[in-house]
């Protein structure tokens, strides 16, 4: 391989890389119509594998070159219509594109390949038919071979060719609009102009110049191959001629024969050659796309980062008085942003690369195992970042597999189950709250659970107490228990035990999420859950004993803030671990800074240390608080904690401080610790420091949070507890500062807006506030039924109901919670209009309000016309 | 900047005592330690250190350098020192990528570069060192962690060589 640059290498191996990916698709393609197969694939087929082939000549890899040479020659009699491709033909084809691909990915080795068994399986249709080899035709070429052009021959090497062109210098002139020396010098480009000849009408050019036609006659030596030679860019009105002496091998006689007939001898047009240059590519249409490095994108990638951090030091320095400068950091924010998405924008790639991928492992696939599958792919276009793609092909392909292998049934077994004989598999990709979803389904036979049981037992992965307590959700997710296989007889596609648990880990190492559903004799669903990309992340920062952290937007549920008695009250203990009453499920909390001063994971004596000292803390505080409070002194007591979400599980996390939400850019752990797992990377602030960023499931790990089957029992208890009657309501509850508290369901309410009372408007009686950009009434409940009149305060809210006639909102002053309550409705005790009834919830008299007939009592001419 | 390995030099010219070796030297709790300097990429002061809990006693944080983060290591616990604050004479000595992912050590103060010829230079890892003279001492716990590569001689002071590759092992 020496003497040849390696970055021609590398681009040989994309390229060829690129044409056989596309090829795939069109075998898939020409199998569905194997009786009039399109031309224009045959021909997009042949073309990839002639390429792959032609650029194989230049570099010596041979064995590539003969196995692409034999197929090249089956195709070409496919394309010529002598051949109609049959399912084996295919297979023996595809076959050669798997041999090519894995050749291509050691190119250099791939001389070492043994390429013949494959050939032989190609080359059995070629030899099957018969195909009389024109030779008449090649012996034509040969005769007119002269003494001169003998000579140029020989000075040619192998996998070159000689063409003589003849062109009128004169109209080409005109019609290109390119000089004389123009086309010289893009024929260098593409090889070399051994002789040429020029014919002047006039002969003598002291005179003038001549008038006449200027013929200029050249024989030129290059690699374009003579069915390539669109490429060389010469009019209409030009002949080009292959010399060739004798047949380079002996069996590409056939489509070299027909490929002289076709092309050679044979007035080219221009059109669609001109400009092309040598990029065979763009005479099928225009490519608007760029080979670029990765190594370089992800320089790129990375100073693009930098400039973010600079950007974000530069809004934090500058001086806000001064317009100029403001006005040039605000452009640089702008400027900065737009370049950062852009390059982020670049590393994007369409989920369809992999996607397309199935089509041809499900049809091999069923094939071998005898089924009926048809793949359907939704959302192809959906992009995600190239390093998450390219994690994502392995697992996906074994989640198509597993669909194939254990989901579909046999065409038998799903006509006794009464589906239709084909079974389906849909692969579905969308966005959805800046994540990417990514869904396989099969209408397959589902997961047996009891089943699946049995094998966890026989494994001893489980015990059978254990799995007495699981939920169904959790026996389905045992199938990513690792070592464990439900297929009876391992097949060479999936079931050899390292399976699932594979897929899950390296769909979580990408910081995603995996699912399943199953209903046994259905179909089975997993769903993925994956970022966009893992280099810029949305975040938010807080505080803790003076250090910041950022916790990943994705996992981070909501923000709850408890204030002065609520600190003490609503923290409560159970076992050895504080947990908080969140709309009715237990939190289990962790405490940030404990955290973080224990090394060790925690067990029950760290964790009942840690509660028992807070509990106490706790007590101490308040004490002081009220103290303060009723001295008059000002003293707050707050806890601030953020919900994280991991899976299905939640806990608490609690914090000094929260500062706010920032993209970071991702650096990932060095070496050395990166087996913490409480971190998943770090980044560089705004003003310079470096932050950690927290890994939110290692936290869980650290702080041995229970996760779904532990939560579940308790909040069994918890249900438990609540009289098991009635019906169950979402509601709002709220308060107006007096004694009486109210209730609007959830499905009432469109959202409940912060309203500060400086901003009310006051038209005769009635409020108004600007919300959404709509002058919104502002209903006061005293208003419209008879209750104590509320304590003003500067900041309320006002309840937006869904379905509004008009905008209003009812006004609150305090929000009590939000959740499912079983109400016992009493509709006697309390009856007015605007009131369905009342109820005791949290110990309150309560009563459930009609937020639409409030509005009819505030304003009744709202009504009329409908009356 | 000025060589204290001059004296040195001249006297092992004559002896043809192999290859100049450029040593980046620095305390660490009064003792002198070098580095070979090509490992060095930089000195770095302006030391803002974030903590990495849950870390061994040795890592000392991270560092943000015009944009790279930095692992700074301190070797005092591990040598066998007391922790001391970071004070307006300590430096990081920031590594080269050749010798391991980004990192740098935490020093007391830096010296000069010492120009001394690898003959000079003793590797004692292997034989038994008394312990009973101050940089022995530290020698000897160095030796366990494999972090000195050898000792050599100046002027007035005898420099032990650290074994960069070995810091963060």
């Amino acid at each position: 391989m020496s003497g040849i640059d390696p970055s021609l290498v590398y681009e040989f191996v994309e390229e060829s890389r690129e044409h056989l990916t596309a090829v795939e698709d069109d075998f898939i393609q020409l199998e569905k119509s194997l009786d009039a197969p399109d031309p224009e694939t045959v021909n997009r087929i042949f073309r990839a594998v002639h390429t792959v082939k032609g650029s194989c000549g230049f570099f010596n890899f041979t064995a590539i070159g003969q196995l692409a040479h034999t197929m090249e020659t089956l195709l070409s009699l496919l394309r010529d219509g002598d051949l109609l491709p049959t399912s084996d033909m295919l297979d023996a084809l595809l076959a050669g594109v798997d041999l090519l691909n894995s050749m291509i990915d050691d190119v250099d080795r791939s001389n070492e390949v043994d390429v013949s068994k494959v050939e032989g399986r190609v080359a059995e249709y070629i030899s099957k038919d018969d195909i009389v080899v024109p030779l008449n035709q090649v012996g034509n070429t040969k005769s007119e071979i002269n003494d001169f052009e003998q000579e140029m021959l020989e000075r040619i090497k192998k996998g070159e060719y000689l063409y003589e062109i003849e062109l009128n210098l004169t109209n080409w002139e005109q019609e290109s609009h390119k000089s004389p020396v123009q086309l010289v010098s893009e024929l260098s480009k593409l090889g070399e102009i051994l002789d040429g000849e020029l014919t002047v009408a006039g002969g003598d050019l002291r005179d003038k110049i001549p008038e006449g036609d200027t013929l200029y006659r050249l024989y030129f030596k290059t690699v374009i191959e003579p069915d390539m030679i669109d490429a060389i860019p010469v009019s209409s009105t030009n002949t080009i001629r292959l010399i060739e002496s004798e047949p380079v091998e002996a069996d590409i006689i056939t489509s070299t024969a027909q490929v002289i007939d076709e092309s050679v001898e044979y007035n080219k047009n221009l059109e669609q050659a001109e400009g092309s240059g040598s990029d065979v590519k763009s005479a099928a249409g225009v490519n608007e796309s760029l080979r670029v490095r990765v190594d370089l994108l992800n320089e790129l990638m990375m100073l693009a980062g930098e400039l973010v951090l600079v950007r974000n030091q530069q809004l934090l320095q500058q001086d806000r008085a001064d317009s100029t400068s403001r006005a040039i950091t605000q452009r640089l924010d702008i400027v900065t942003t737009e370049l950062q998405e852009t390059i982020m924008r670049t590393r994007m790639q369409p989920i369809g690369n992999v996607f397309s991928k199935f089509t041809r492992v499900v049809r091999d696939v069923a094939k071998k195992l005898d089924k009926q599958i048809s793949i359907v792919t939704f959302g192809d276009d959906v992009e995600l970042d190239k390093n998450i793609l390219e994690t994502l092909a392995d697992p996906l392909t074994h989640i198509v597999r597993n669909s194939c292998d254990h989901g579909i049934e046999t065409t038998a077994e799903r006509k006794k189950a009464g589906k239709s004989e084909k079974g389906s598999i849909h692969l579905n990709a969308y966005h959805e709250g800046g994540q990417i979803n990514i869904q396989i389904y099969d209408d397959g036979r589902g997961i047996n659970i009891s089943r699946l049981k049995e094998k966890v037992l026989e494994k001893e992965l489980k015990t059978e107490a254990e799995l007495a307590r699981l939920s169904e959700k959790e026996l389905l997710e045992l199938i990513f228990l690792p070592g464990l296989s439900t297929v009876e007889n391992v097949s060479d596609l999936s079931g050899r035990g390292v399976g699932m648990d594979v897929v899950k880990t390296s769909i979580e190492r990408l910081g995603g999420i995996i699912d399943i559903e199953s209903a046994e004799g259905k179909g089975t669903t997993l769903n993925l859950r994956l970022p966009l990309t893992l280099a810029i992340i949305p975040s938010l920062i807080v505080k803790v004993d003076n250090e910041r952290f950022a916790i990943p937007q994705v996992n981070l549920e909501e923000l709850v803030c408890l204030y002065d008695k609520d600190v003490q009250d609503k923290i409560e203990c159970v076992g050895n671990r504080e947990v908080y009453r969140l709309r009715d499920h237990l939190l289990p909390m962790v405490r940030l800074s404990e955290l973080m001063a224990q090394p060790q994971l925690f067990d029950d004596t760290i964790k009942g240390e840690i509660t028992q000292r807070h509990q106490k803390l706790q007590e101490v505080e308040w004490c002081n608080c009220r103290e303060a409070q009723e001295n008059k002194k000002p003293y707050y007591l707050a806890l601030n904690f953020a919900v994280l979400k991991v899976g299905a599980s939640r806990f608490g996390l609690i914090i000094d401080s929260i500062l706010g939400t920032e993209e970071i850019v991702v650096k990932p752990m060095h070496r050395a610790v990166k087996d913490l797992g409480i971190y998943s990377g770090a980044t560089v602030l705004g003003d310079g420091a470096v932050a950690l960023i927290l890994d939110v499931l290692g936290l869980a790990r650290h702080a041995t949070v229970p996760f779904e089957g532990t939560r579940k029992k308790e909040e069994n208890e918890i249900d438990a507890g609540i009289a098991n009657k009635d019906e169950k309501k979402s509601l709002l509850l709220f308060g107006n500062e007096g004694e009486e508290q109210f209730a609007v369901e959830m499905g009432e309410v469109k959202r409940v807006e912060r309203l500060e009372m400086n901003r009310v408007e006051r038209i005769g009686q009635r409020e108004f506030a600007t919300i959404d950009g709509v002058s919104t009434r502002i209903i006061r409940l005293e208003e419209c039924l008879q209750i104590s009149e509320p304590v003003g305060r500067e900041e309320m809210f006002l309840i937006l109901p869904k379905n509004a006639k008009q905008p209003y909102g009812i006004l609150a002053s305090k929000l009590v919670d939000i959740g499912e309550f079983e109400v016992d409705l009493n509709t006697e005790s309390f009856c007015a209009k605007g009131v369905v009834g009342s109820t005791i919830l949290r110990e309150h008299m309560t009563l459930l309000l009609e937020p639409d007939a409030l509005a009819q009592i505030a304003e009744p001419e709202w009504y009329f016309e409908t009356v | 900047m000025m060589t204290t390995g001059i004296k040195t030099i001249e006297e092992t010219k004559n002896r043809e005592n192999g290859k100049l070796v450029q040593l980046a030297t620095f305390r660490i709790a009064g003792r002198l330690l070098g580095v070979d300097i090509l490992d060095v990429k930089e000195v770095c002061d302006n030391i803002s250190i974030t903590p990495i809990h849950h870390a061994s006693q040795k890592i000392c944080g991270y560092m943000n350098i015009r944009g790279q983060i930095l692992l700074v290591v301190d070797l005092r616990t591990e040598f066998g020192f007391d922790e001391r604050a970071v004070d307006e004479k300590s430096k990081v000595v920031v590594f080269k990528d050749t010798v391991d992912e980004p990192f740098g050590i935490l020093v007391d103060s830096v010296e000069n570069v010492a120009d001394v010829f690898d003959g000079q230079i003793t590797d004692r890892r292997d034989t038994e060192v008394d312990g009973e003279v101050d940089s022995e001492l530290l020698e000897k716990r160095m030796a366990k962690n494999d972090l000195c590569k050898g000792v050599c001689p100046l002027v007035d002071e005898l420099v032990l060589i650290l074994n960069s590759k070995a810091v963060l092992e």
